[in-house]
C-alpha cells in the first residue's frame, strides 16, 4: 500500500513538473511574443534632461537619487523634478485635456506594463501637468494631441501627429 | 553604478532659470506689501540647486488678537494651494491647518486662531518615526518623506498638537507641488515648495490679502526680519512650551 | 528521575483537525479583509485621524506581549534551572514563536503601506522605540528558533542555558520596548509614564502562561492523554496568582500616581469614572473578569485545582488582557490632547472632544486572524515535530 501511494505521488509530481516546463517554453516554441512597446515621445522641445538611451536604462536611478535631493535638501531644479517629466510627457486628448501619464497606453505605462514593473510614483504624484501653477511651472506647449479611437481616420490622424 | 555626469547633450538651463526668476520677481512685487517684508536678499536668494541650510530658521508668528472666529482665509488658501479638501467627515478628512476656538470656562475669555504643524526644533514625530520618514529639514521645516512612510501612524500618536492626518482614501487630483497619497501621513509643510522659491506660505499671503493680517512668516536667524524684531519686542509664546520642543510657530496675545 | 521523551501531537478524533480548518478559514477571511482595507484605504475601517490605532493593534499588541511571556516556562527551566518545568520548555518556545508571528502579521497588515515592509525592515531611525522593536521582534524570532534547536537537536543541549539566558534578557528588553511605545509619548496624558515598561512585562507573564495552560488543556483533550501532572498544575496556578497580583499592583500604582496630580484628574475621571465604554471595559473587563474573578477562583480552588479549572481561569485572564490593552490603546487615544490645560477647546478636527471609536468588521476579522495564525502554526508544528513531553515524573 505504501509503494502504491509512493507511485501515485511520484507520477503526479513528475507530470506536474513536465507540464509546467512545457507551458514555460510554449510561447517561444510557437514564436508568439508580446509586442514590443511603442512610446510616444514629445517632439519639438528642448529635449529631455538626459539622452533617451540613458533614460531607458537609468531613469529609475535618477528618480531614486533626485527625490531625496528635492525632499530633504530642497533642490528644485528641472533636473530633479518629477512634475517636470510629467509636464513634457503627458499627452492631450482631442478636447485639450491631459491624459494621466500612467494611464494604459501612455508614456509610463507602455514600458511598465511590458516589463511588469508596478509604478508606485503616482499613488502620490500628480499624473497630469498642473495648469494652476501659472508662471512658476512651464508646460510643454508641444504636448501631442492624441486621438482615441480605432477607425482608419483615427489611425491616420495619430500617424500625422507622429510625423510632425 | 550609474554615472550621472553630463555629456555633450548637456541642456542649458540657465536661460530657463533666469526667466523663472524674472517671473518670480514680477509676481513677488505684484503680490503685495506683506511679501516684501519677507523678500530680503538673504531669504529669497537661495538658488534652486542650492540645498536648504541651517543658517535659516523659518518661523511664523500669529497675532491672536487679529484673528476672528468667522475668518477662515488661511484654511481655504491652504486647502487650495495644497490640494486637500474636507469631505464632510471630520474624523477622516485631511487637516493641514484648522481654526481652534478656545474658551476659559469661568472667566469667559474666548479666542480663535489657526493651528497647524508647529515645526518644532525637537519634533516628537521625528523621534518616533521608525523609518525616518518624518524628518526635520536643515532650515527647520518638518516634513514627511512619503517615499519612506509606511503608514504606521505612530507620529500621529506622538504629535502633541494633533497636527498630522492620515490619508484614508485613494487620491488622484493632487497639486503637482504637493504629492499626497493613500496610506501615508501628511501635515502642514509650511508651503515648502513656495518657501524654496522665496514666496511666503499660502496661509500668510491669504491672511494679508483676504484675512486680518494676523500671520507673519520669516527667518528667525535673521535679526533684521520683521518676525525677529517682533518676537524680541513683544511677549510671544509657544503652545505647550512645557514640553520644550521649541516650535517655530509662535503666538502673540494668547 | 526518568528521562523525558518527546513526541509529536497524536490526536484522537476529528475535533483538532476541524479546529485547524476553522483557523485556516479565519485566516483567509482575515486576508480578504486586509485586501479590502488596503484597496479602498482605511476609510473602510473605524480608525480615524484621532483613533489611529484600533482593533487590529489591540490584538497585535496582546499577541506580542503574550508571545514574550510564553517563553517564561522555558526560561524558568533554562535560566533558573527548575527541572520540573523542563519538559514544557519546547512547547513554551513554540508558543512564543507562533504567537509573535501572529501578532506581527496583524501589525504589518494594518500598515497604510504594507507594500513598504522592506523599507521598514531595512531603514531604521534608531531614536524610535518602534524601530528598536522591529529589530527586537525579528531578533527574538531568530533567538527562539536557535533556542528550540539547542533543546531539540542531539548533543546540543549544553548550549541551552546560555541561549536561554540570552532569550530571557532579550525578552525583557523586547517587552519593555513594547511598553515604551506608549511610555515614551510625551504628547498624551494617558501615556508618558515609565511604568508602561514594567506593566507590560508583568502582563506578558500573565498572558503567556495563560495561553500555555490553555494550549496544554487543548493538547491533552485532543490526544486523550495526560502530560501535565497535578504538581505542575499547582505550580502554574501559583505562578499565575503571583503574576496577576503584580499586574494589579502596577495598575494601582499607575492610577494612584496619576490621581495624586491635580492636572491628571480629568484624565483619571475619564478612565475610571467616566460615562464611556473605557470605564466599563476597565472595571468589568480588566478588573472584574480579568483580575478579581481569577484570583478568587484560584484561592477557592487552591487545593482542588486541575487543568480544566486552570484553563477556565486562564481564559478569563486572557479576556481581561484584551480588555486591558483596549483601555490603554483606545482609551488613551480617545482622551483629547490638552493643548490649553483648563480651557475648553473645539475645532473642525475634533479638538477637545472625547472621540468615539466603533471597530469595523474588517478590523475585527484582521485581529482575530492573528490569533488563528498563531494557533494554526502551533497546531501544524505540534503535529510534525516532537514538542510535547511523553512521560513526566510526578
Amino acid at each position: 500500500m505504501a509503494t502504491t501511494l509512493n507511485t501515485i505521488v511520484n507520477t503526479s509530481l513528475w507530470s506536474m513538473v513536465t507540464i509546467f516546463i512545457c507551458l514555460l517554453s510554449g510561447p517561444t516554441q510557437s514564436g508568439e511574443r508580446v509586442p514590443a512597446p511603442i512610446i510616444n515621445t514629445p517632439t519639438n522641445v528642448e529635449g529631455c534632461i538626459r539622452p533617451t538611451e540613458f533614460m531607458r536604462r537609468n531613469h529609475m536611478h535618477l528618480l531614486t537619487h533626485k527625490r531625496d535631493k528635492t525632499l530633504r535638501q530642497g533642490i528644485r531644479t528641472k533636473d530633479a523634478s518629477l512634475s517636470a517629466c510629467v509636464d513634457c510627457h503627458a499627452d492631450k486628448k482631442a478636447d485639450g485635456s491631459f491624459i494621466p501619464v500612467n494611464a494604459p497606453g501612455q508614456f509610463c505605462s507602455v514600458c511598465h506594463e511590458y516589463t511588469a514593473v508596478k509604478l508606485d510614483c503616482f499613488e502620490c504624484h500628480r499624473t497630469t501637468p498642473d495648469l494652476d501653477l501659472g508662471t512658476t511651472q512651464a508646460v510643454n506647449p508641444q504636448n501631442k494631441i492624441l486621438v482615441t479611437g480605432d477607425t482608419e481616420i483615427h489611425k491616420l490622424l495619430n500617424y500625422l501627429n507622429e510625423v510632425q | 553604478m550609474v554615472n550621472h555626469s553630463h555629456d555633450k547633450n548637456f541642456i542649458d538651463t540657465n536661460r530657463r532659470e533666469f526667466l523663472k526668476k524674472a517671473g518670480i520677481g514680477v509676481s513677488t512685487i505684484a503680490l503685495g506689501s506683506g511679501v516684501t517684508l519677507f523678500a530680503y536678499p538673504h531669504a529669497a536668494a537661495r538658488a534652486p540647486n542650492e540645498p536648504a541650510s541651517a543658517s535659516v530658521r523659518w518661523a511664523m508668528l500669529i497675532d491672536v488678537n487679529k484673528c476672528t472666529p468667522e475668518c477662515t482665509a488661511c484654511v481655504t488658501a491652504c486647502s487650495k494651494e495644497n490640494g486637500w479638501k474636507p469631505d464632510g467627515d471630520p474624523r477622516t478628512d485631511a487637516q493641514w491647518i484648522r481654526k481652534l476656538e478656545i474658551k476659559q470656562p469661568d472667566i469667559g475669555y474666548q479666542a480663535s486662531f489657526p493651528m497647524m504643524c508647529q515645526h518644532c526644533e525637537s519634533p516628537p514625530c521625528v523621534d518616533v518615526c521608525p523609518t525616518g520618514a518624518s524628518f526635520k529639514r536643515a532650515d527647520g521645516i518638518v516634513l514627511v518623506d512619503k517615499h519612506s512612510c509606511i503608514g504606521c501612524r505612530y507620529c500621529m500618536v506622538a504629535c502633541p498638537y494633533n497636527a498630522r492626518s492620515f490619508i484614508h482614501e485613494p487620491l488622484n487630483d493632487q497639486r503637482a507641488h504637493a504629492p499626497r497619497g493613500k496610506g501615508t501621513v501628511e501635515s502642514c509643510t509650511l508651503c515648502v515648495h513656495r518657501v524654496d522659491k522665496g514666496v511666503e506660505p499660502a496661509c500668510v499671503e491669504s491672511c494679508e490679502n483676504d484675512g486680518k493680517g494676523a500671520l507673519i512668516f520669516g527667518d528667525l536667524n535673521d535679526e533684521n526680519s520683521e518676525i525677529s524684531i517682533r518676537v524680541a519686542k513683544f511677549a510671544t509664546r509657544q503652545i505647550r512650551e512645557d514640553l520644550e520642543l521649541n516650535p517655530g510657530v509662535r503666538y502673540q496675545n494668547l | 528521575m526518568a528521562r523525558t521523551n518527546y513526541s509529536t501531537l497524536k490526536t484522537v478524533g476529528r475535533a483538532f483537525d476541524l479546529s485547524m480548518v476553522i483557523h485556516a478559514a479565519v485566516i483567509v477571511v482575515g486576508l480578504a479583509a486586509v485586501w479590502h482595507m488596503e484597496h479602498y484605504g482605511h476609510i473602510v475601517t473605524g480608525m480615524s485621524n484621532k483613533i489611529v490605532w484600533g482593533m487590529p493593534h489591540v490584538f497585535a499588541i496582546f499577541l506580542i506581549i503574550a508571545a514574550s511571556g510564553a517563553l517564561n516556562v522555558a526560561s524558568i527551566s533554562s535560566v533558573f534551572s527548575k527541572k520540573p518545568y523542563k519538559p514544557f520548555a519546547r512547547l513554551s518556545g513554540l508558543l512564543a514563536l507562533s504567537l509573535l508571528i501572529g501578532g506581527l502579521s496583524v501589525l504589518v497588515l494594518d500598515l497604510g503601506r504594507p507594500d513598504r515592509l522592506i523599507i521598514a525592515m531595512t531603514t531604521y531611525n534608531f531614536k524610535s522605540i518602534f524601530a528598536w522593536n522591529i529589530f527586537l521582534y525579528t531578533g527574538f524570532m531568530a533567538i527562539v528558533v536557535i533556542y528550540l534547536y539547542t533543546m531539540m537537536a542531539k548533543y546540543k543541549n549544553r548550549f541551552t542555558p546560555p541561549v536561554g539566558f540570552l532569550a530571557f534578557v532579550w525578552r525583557l528588553v523586547l517587552t519593555a520596548g513594547t511598553g515604551s511605545i506608549f511610555g515614551f509619548i510625551v504628547a498624551r496624558s494617558a501615556y508618558d509614564s515609565a511604568l508602561f515598561a514594567p506593566l507590560f512585562i508583568a502582563s506578558s507573564f500573565v498572558y503567556g502562561l495563560a495561553f500555555t495552560v490553555v494550549i496544554l488543556k487543548i493538547v491533552q483533550q485532543s490526544s486523550q492523554s495526560t502530560i501535565v501532572s497535578t504538581e505542575m498544575i499547582s505550580r502554574f496556578r501559583n505562578l499565575l496568582m503571583t503574576f496577576t497580583a503584580s499586574v494589579l499592583l502596577i495598575t494601582i500604582i499607575f492610577h494612584l500616581t496619576k490621581l495624586y496630580a491635580t492636572q491628571y484628574h480629568p484624565l483619571e475621571e475619564f478612565l475610571l469614572a467616566g460615562n464611556n465604554i473605557y470605564t466599563l471595559i476597565f472595571w468589568a473587563g480588566q478588573i472584574f473578569v480579568g483580575t478579581i474573578t481569577p484570583i478568587f477562583l484560584m484561592v477557592i480552588w487552591h487545593k482542588s485545582i486541575n487543568i480544566n479549572k486552570l484553563a477556565w481561569i486562564s481564559g478569563l485572564l486572557l479576556l481581561g488582557g484584551i480588555a486591558q490593552i483596549y483601555v490603554i490603546l483606545i482609551g488613551g487615544q480617545a482622551y483629547p490632547i490638552e493643548l490649553f490645560p483648563g480651557m475648553e477647546i473645539s475645532s473642525s478636527f475634533q479638538d477637545g472632544e472625547i472621540v468615539s471609536y466603533t471597530p469595523s468588521l474588517p478590523e475585527i476579522l484582521l485581529g482575530l486572524s492573528g490569533i488563528s495564525i498563531a494557533m494554526l502554526l502551533s497546531g501544524i508544528l505540534l503535529r510534525i515535530m516532537p514538542f510535547l513531553p511523553k512521560s513526566v515524573t510526578a
